[in-house]
Order: C-alpha cells, then structure tokens, then sequence
C-alpha cells in the first residue's frame, strides 16, 4: 500500500511541476544568497557580526552552500527516483502499446479494395506518412509520421537522468587540483603537492600516476595588453618513457585518465639565496602573481624561511617596456626584522645585497604556470546523457508522432481519424487537408 | 586608416539598417491597430530591406575583427537582431500566417540594435579561452534561441490580441486562436531545443577551458532558471493542458526571465561571461 503510493507519489505531475519549482527557487536562492564557493571566509566573519541572526538562519538552511545542502542533495536524489521511475513507467507503456492490436468496428466497416488503397497510400505518401503494416486489415489502413517521436519524451529524460548521475558522481569522486609549476620543475602529480584542491566527498587521495616537468611557459598579447595565448610545454613522465605535450587554454591534454588544463594564472617565480654567516645557505623561491596590467608591478609580502625575515616585494618584469616578458626584470625589496626595515632597495637577478650579517643572492627570476590536474569519472556518462538528452529535445518537438488511420463505412464514404502526441490543432489542419485530398480522389476511388 | 573608415561605413550601414526597421516597425504597428492586413506585406519588405546593410554592417566588423559579432554588448546585440530578423523572414516565408508576428519581433530587434548602437563600438579581441568549435556552437544556438522565443513571443501576443478584440477582416485572417496558441507552442519548442544544445555546448566548452562543466557562475545559474522555466512552462502544458490566455501568460514571464539572462545578468554581474558582454 505505501510502495503504491511512493509510485504514485513519483510519477504524479504535480510531483513533478514542484521539483521543477523547488529546482527553481533553490537557483534564485543560489544566486542572491553569498555562496561560500564565491566569497571569502572574512565576508561571512562580517556578516555574522553584522546580522547574527539573519545569518544564523542562512546558516542552519544552509542557503551559503545552497548546491551542497543536504536539502538540496536531497532534492537531488528525489529527482532521480522520480525520473528513473517515470521513465520506467514510460517504457512499459509504450512497449505495451507497439503490441497492442488496433480493434475496430467491423460492423460498420466496409472492406477497402485494392485498388482504393493504393490511391490512398498515394496521398499519404505525400504527407510523409508510412504505412502500419502490422495494424492494417482488409477494412483499415493505418498511416504513421515519425514512429520515433513516441520515445522522444523518454530519450529526452533518460539524458537529463544521465546528467544527474553524473553531476553526482562529479560531487562524489572528482579529483581536482591546482599546481603552480615553475618551468624547469617537475610536479611529482601526489597529493600532497596540489597547492589547492577540490575533491569529491568520497573520493581518495589524488595520484596522478605520472609526473609533470614544465619545460617552457609562453604568454602573448593583442596590443591592448589582453592576454592572447597562454601555453605551457610540459614532459609527461612515466615509466621511465618521456612525451612532449603542449597545454593551452581550451586545448587540455589527457594522460591515464588524467586531464591536465591550462589556468588562467600564471607569474613570476623569484629565487634566493640566503647565506648565513655559519655558510648556512637556505633556497627560497617565492611566487608572485602577473599584475592586472602591464603597467603595474607584481607585488608580494612573504616570510623568508628558517629566518625572521619578512619581504616586501614589488617586481617589474620588463622596467624598459613595461610588459610582461621577462626582459629586464627589477625587484624593488623591503626587507623586514622584527617590524624593523633593514633593507630597502632595488636588487637585479644575479646580484647579491647585503641585509644585516646576511648575505641575500637573487638567484633569478623564472615563470611559474598554473596547472590544473583533473581525474573525473562521471565526464563520459555527462558527455552521454547531453547526447541523449539533446536527440530527445529534437526529436520531442521536431518528430512529433502522428497516427492516421483511414477506413471505410458501409455508406463507402472513406472516413479518417487520427492521433498525434503534439500540435492538435496544426494537425487537425493536416488531417483536414488530407481528408479533402482523398475527397478528390474519392472520385477517382469510386469508379 | 582603412579601418577607420571601414568601422565607420559599418556604423552607417547599423544606422541605415535601424531606418528600415523603424518604417518596418511602423508598418506592422499600423497593420494591427487599423487592421490593414495590406500593411503587413510593406512590413516584410522593409524588414527584409533592413536586412541587407545589417549583414554588410556587421560583415565589414567580422573582417575587421577577425572573429565573430559576438564581444561585446554592440557586437552581441547586433548579431542577435540580425538572427532573429533573418529567422523571422524565413519562418515567414515558409509560414505566411506567421508574419503578422513581425509586430513584436521587429519592434524588439530595432530595440536591441539601437541599445547596442550606443555601446560603446571598440573592437575587443578574444582572450585564449574564447575560441574553438563549442564556443561557436553556444553562440549560435544562443542566437537561435532568442529568435524562436521572441518569434513564438509574437504568437503569444497575437494571441492575446485577437481573443482581446476578435473581430474584424484582420484578425479574420490571423490564424485561428488554436493555431496562434500552437505556433508559440511549436516555437518555444525549438527554443528549449536551442537553449539546451546552447548550455550544453558551453558546458562541454566550459570544461575544455576550466576543466568543469558546471561552476553555478551567474551566468550558467540564471540560464538553468529560463530553462527549467520553459521546462515548466511545457509541462504545464502537457500534463495541466495549459492552453491559451494561461500559456500566452506564462511565456511572458518565460520571455522576461530569458530577457533578464540573456541582456541584464552578463551586463551587471560580474561573472566568466564578463569578458565576453562588457
């Protein structure tokens, strides 16, 4: 009895119309509620303090989070039952109906002769219909338009299904990370390396299973400063075999299942020594982002490692041009101890100042590229379910299914009736054509 | 220096293009009002007129650019009137009842062309992720899709008009209130067609370039809304029987929220569309 109704409960279209709606105010509310995915942690800190109830509400609702809420994850999973089961239910009922026979009145019914049904199948001809064969008799013929328009509604949510599943696979076992590569370094593709990482809710630690060495980063530009091309030549490592790859945006390269992209971010990569007065030598690289424009520098503020050194770092590329080309690159370097400046000035790649009893080399400057590792199973049944979902579309509004069937009564007047899964009235219009075309005919039918 | 010229015989010929949709506005406006089924081939024409330095206008853009009208507000406005004069003369000519619907769409693509006209005009060019096959795609059907929701758009106010004030030798040769419901019907199906092959191909675009179908950006949220709005819309009508005066109703509010997604949202918000509408 409750199995009945939970069936009932997901194939109802009113259950349907409020997933739909639910679907709907949970967008709107995803797009005027601040999401933790788009904002940072100090802007959430501030609401809190500014309207702590309010807040306290959007977070029990968890409406900061609106696409990873349980309710909506819910949701999710109510949608899927609802569509599988429906498309279940849509099956059965269409396979039900190919084997159902067509029953007729014979009492009312004439036979139709030979020579009539070949004028007749003349006029459908035209109207691109095809004959029923199965369902035809000696007293009807039954003409069909675009017999595939029957799945269409099925095709259609079996590829949304797909996507669903997938999208749920993608939030349970995608792996996602974010490496900055410096060229001439090798990304041992572990876990543990990813500067920053996006994994699913059941998926393990990433291992790419080969390593990354970025041989060269290229930038170009259109006059305006905007960035033109952005490609990284990188080595695949593994098993002791090396293959050469080039990355760009929207150009990625797939390795073992592994999808490497090209990022947006890229900059500068400055390297240092520090040599201590014990001869203690401690290598430092530190990464600086490209500056918005060409015109700016690219400025960093970063601890020195296994010191108490605090630099303040404002970087030109290209002092000469102002580009973005590394030409001739300048660093102008605020050093701090304990709050204290003890050096403040400009310093080039390959010379060395002194701060205190230290000695600071500026080793060089290198680019360093983004690179973003992705391991996403569900991408294939995605990349499925649009297919499905997209021939279900056409074939639902294109191919629309139609149904004719003609006979004759025992006045021989030739009567036609006919059913189509959409545009009644257009149809109606067809069937009032045809209708008058085989009146002409009827003449001809008769002698 | 060529291209300056070049940019300016373009702005010309927008203008030029403008003119015509304006009488062609007028004269579809006049045939509705006084019922001057006459009035609408003069409609047709001029529309059909206006075509023509529209497509050499944005013609000479393509070749200066070197990419397609589609960055940039002027570009993208531009080139969806154009899409959508070129559909609705080609719908009409395949479907003369339909023409009558050239009251809603013209005036709409005057509308578009002339907000665009007073963008800013600089050429952008294509940053690195803008390129390749599904960004084409997307773009395409994303102008189609504006086109069959504003066409079937005119159905629905057709619609609403003749069950308004039904009488008369005009609206006698409308079509019948079931086949104006039925077109709009039948266009917002090729819509929803266009709208999801549009998100899907800029998903599939989307995780060339980013290495993700789906980022919730603002862009791709409030194209999931119109879409799941039209989704609605068809179900209300399929399973609700939703004819008529209720369905025509409805497709406004579906029109607006394409509206809102399509030529409000990328304009306002800061989104991975920016680059593409700012």
């Amino acid at each position: 009895m409750i199995f009945d109704k939970i069936k009932q409960f997901l194939i109802s279209p009113k259950t349907t119309i409020v997933l739909i709606l639910i679907v709907l105010i949970a967008c709107v509310t995803g797009f005027f509620v601040p999401q933790i995915t788009d904002k940072s942690p100090s802007f959430f800190e501030l609401w809190k303090e500014r309207s702590p109830y309010i807040f306290r509400i959007v977070d029990r609702l968890q409406l900061d989070r609106v696409y990873t809420s349980c309710w909506f994850l819910c949701l999710v999973v109510l949608i899927i039952a609802s569509l599988g089961y429906s498309l279940y239910i849509q099956v059965k009922r269409i396979v039900k109906q190919g084997t159902k026979n067509r029953t007729q009145n014979s009492e009312l019914r004439d036979q139709i002769t030979d020579n009539d049904r070949d004028r007749i199948r003349t006029v459908f001809k035209k109207w691109r219909y095809h004959e029923h064969i199965s369902a035809n008799n000696k007293q009807q013929l039954v003409f069909l338009r675009n017999s595939i328009g029957k799945w269409g509604g099925i095709i259609f949510h079996l590829g949304l299904f797909l996507i669903i599943i997938s999208a749920i696979f993608v939030l349970c076992f995608q792996k996602r990370g974010f490496v900055q590569l410096i060229e001439g370094d090798l990304f041992d593709g572990k876990e543990n390396n990813l500067l920053v990482k996006n994994h699913g809710v059941f998926a393990g630690e990433f291992s790419a299973g080969f390593k990354t060495f970025l041989s060269a980063f290229r930038h170009n530009y259109w006059e305006g400063g905007d960035v033109k091309l952005l490609e990284s030549e990188i080595i695949i490592v593994k098993d002791k075999k090396e293959v050469k790859k080039n990355l760009r945006i929207n150009n990625p390269v797939s390795v073992n299942g592994v999808n490497i992209y090209q990022s947006n971010d890229y900059g500068y990569t400055l390297s240092f020594v520090l040599k201590k007065p014990s001869k203690k030598e401690i290598i430092s690289h530190f990464n600086l982002d490209r500056a918005a424009n060409m015109h700016e520098p690219a400025i960093g503020t970063t601890d020195f490692p296994e010191t108490d050194y605090i630099f303040k770092m404002i970087f030109l590329p290209d002092i000469n041009n102002k580009s973005f080309y590394l030409k001739n690159p300048i660093l102008y370097l605020t050093a701090l101890k304990s709050g204290n400046v003890v050096f403040d000035g400009l310093i080039i790649p390959g010379n060395s100042i002194k701060i205190k009893e230290d000695i600071l080399y500026f080793s060089g400057v290198r680019y360093w590229s983004g690179l973003i590792f992705v391991e996403n199973p569900g991408m294939s049944i995605a990349y499925i379910g649009f297919a499905i979902a997209l021939l279900g579309t056409v074939v639902i509004f294109i191919f629309p299914y139609s149904e004719i069937t003609v006979a004759r009564d025992s006045l021989s007047n030739i009567s036609i009736n006919g059913i189509t899964k959409k545009y009644h009235a257009l149809f109606n219009e067809e069937l009032a054509e045809i209708k008058k075309q085989l009146n002409n005919e009827r003449g001809r039918i008769n002698e | 220096m060529a291209d300056i010229l070049s940019l300016k015989s373009e702005v010309i010929f927008h203008w030029i293009a403008v003119g015509f949709y304006i009488m062609s506005t007028v004269a579809f406006a006049y045939s509705v009002s006084f019922k001057k089924h006459n009035a609408l081939k003069h409609g047709v024409f001029f529309t059909l007129t206006g075509l023509i330095p529209h497509s050499i206008a944005l013609g000479i853009r393509w070749n200066i650019a070197g990419h397609g009208p589609y960055m940039a507000k002027y570009e993208v406005l531009s080139s969806n009137a154009w899409m959508v004069i070129l559909m609705f003369l080609l719908i009409g000519w395949n479907i003369p009842k339909i023409r009558s619907a050239g009251v809603v769409v013209v005036p709409l693509c005057f509308l578009m062309m002339t907000i665009g006209l007073f963008t800013n005009p600089e050429i952008r060019k294509l940053s690195p992720s803008l390129s390749g096959i599904w960004l084409v795609i997307h773009i395409l059907f994303n102008k189609l899709a504006v086109g069959a929701i504003l066409i079937s758009l005119g159905a629905s106010v057709l619609y609403l008009i003749k069950k308004g004030r039904a009488r008369g030798e005009f609206f006698d040769k409308l079509p019948s209130l079931e086949v104006l419901d039925e077109y709009s019907y039948k266009f917002i199906g090729f819509g929803f067609i266009f709208w999801s092959i549009t998100v899907v191909a800029g998903s599939i675009w989307a995780n060339q370039a980013w290495g993700r179908y789906w980022g919730w950006d603002p862009i791709e949220t409030w194209s999931l809304i119109t879409w799941l709005l039209y989704g609605l819309y068809l179900h209300l009508r399929y399973f609700f029987k939703w004819q008529g005066s209720k369905s025509a109703w409805m497709l406004i509010v579906c029109f607006v929220f394409s509206v809102i997604t399509i030529f409000i949202i990328p304009f306002i918000i800061e989104s991975l569309h920016s680059q593409y509408f700012m």
